[in-house]
């Protein structure tokens, strides 16, 4: 099978991309949480005026990997 | 030092004199004279590819079309946008939290150099032996930003500022906290 047959393949294509966006979708979600964790740890280690407004932003892309990922699994 | 003088930034808050800023670990009496970061313009590199992946995702929507559906193309553009923001973000945090600090008492430096990794490195000010700003290339001298080290006694570890901005006024800082001292 060479890439003209996988991509005239609807199926195979439609699959090969649901799993991929739910995969790294799902890798995202723990990026993410990684990044927030982190970023409430560097908080505590210096805090500033700004941290608040940080740490909101931080827990917004948490949200958003959760909406990316609700998106592979419901409209792809 | 700090009594009769106002704070000022510079910046984008990459130089703050005595910010409205605490850190782990302060003392009660322990005040932040100054705070420093990387100079911005060392900071255009992800800022520029941040666009620059923009510009690539909006091209390859021509191409999409051809063989994907459109909800298909409304994940990967939402996946895509959703990684290149998340790619400024980090920059950015990674920026935001990588200080030098000088207080009445230490000079803290906290890097935080990968995920899940913190570093703080911090010594009083009666350990330091001598501070040297060093600034070369083209950019630094034009925008005004260098490396300061600050050697300490003995075996303690010496601490680097890496690209603040004004280097020299950073080592005019400590050397007046210095003399205050003595």
């Amino acid at each position: 099978m060479n890439v003209n047959d996988f991509l005239n393949n609807r199926f195979l294509l439609d699959s090969a991309i649901k799993i991929f966006g739910i995969v790294f979708s799902a890798l995202y979600i723990l990026f993410s949480i990684v990044v927030y964790r982190q970023v409430k740890t560097m908080h505590q280690t210096l805090k500033t005026s700004q941290g608040g407004l940080i740490i909101i932003i931080s827990f917004f892309q948490v949200l958003l990997s959760l909406f990316v990922f609700l998106v592979a699994i419901l409209i792809l | 030092m700090a009594n009769n003088q106002k704070p000022y930034h510079f910046l984008f808050h990459s130089f703050c004199f005595l910010p409205k800023a605490n850190f782990d670990g302060q003392e009660r009496e322990e005040e932040v004279i100054l705070r420093v970061r990387a100079h911005p313009v060392t900071q255009i590199y992800w800022l520029i590819n941040s666009v620059f992946f923009l510009l690539i995702i909006f091209l390859l929507n021509i191409f999409y079309g051809f063989f994907l559906k459109s909800n298909q193309i409304f994940f990967i553009n939402l996946f895509f946008l959703a990684i290149i923001f998340s790619y400024f973000w980090f920059n950015f945090v990674h920026w935001f939290y990588n200080v030098g600090i000088v207080s009445n008492k230490r000079i803290i430096d906290m890097d935080f150099p990968y995920l899940l990794y913190k570093e703080v490195t911090m010594t009083m000010l009666k350990n330091i032996e001598d501070i040297t700003a060093k600034s070369s290339g083209f950019l630094s001298s034009f925008f005004n930003y260098g490396d300061v080290f600050i050697q300490t006694a003995g075996t303690e570890v010496n601490i680097e500022f890496i690209k603040v901005p004004k280097a020299s006024l950073v080592v005019k800082i400590i050397n007046d906290l210095l003399k205050n001292l003595k």
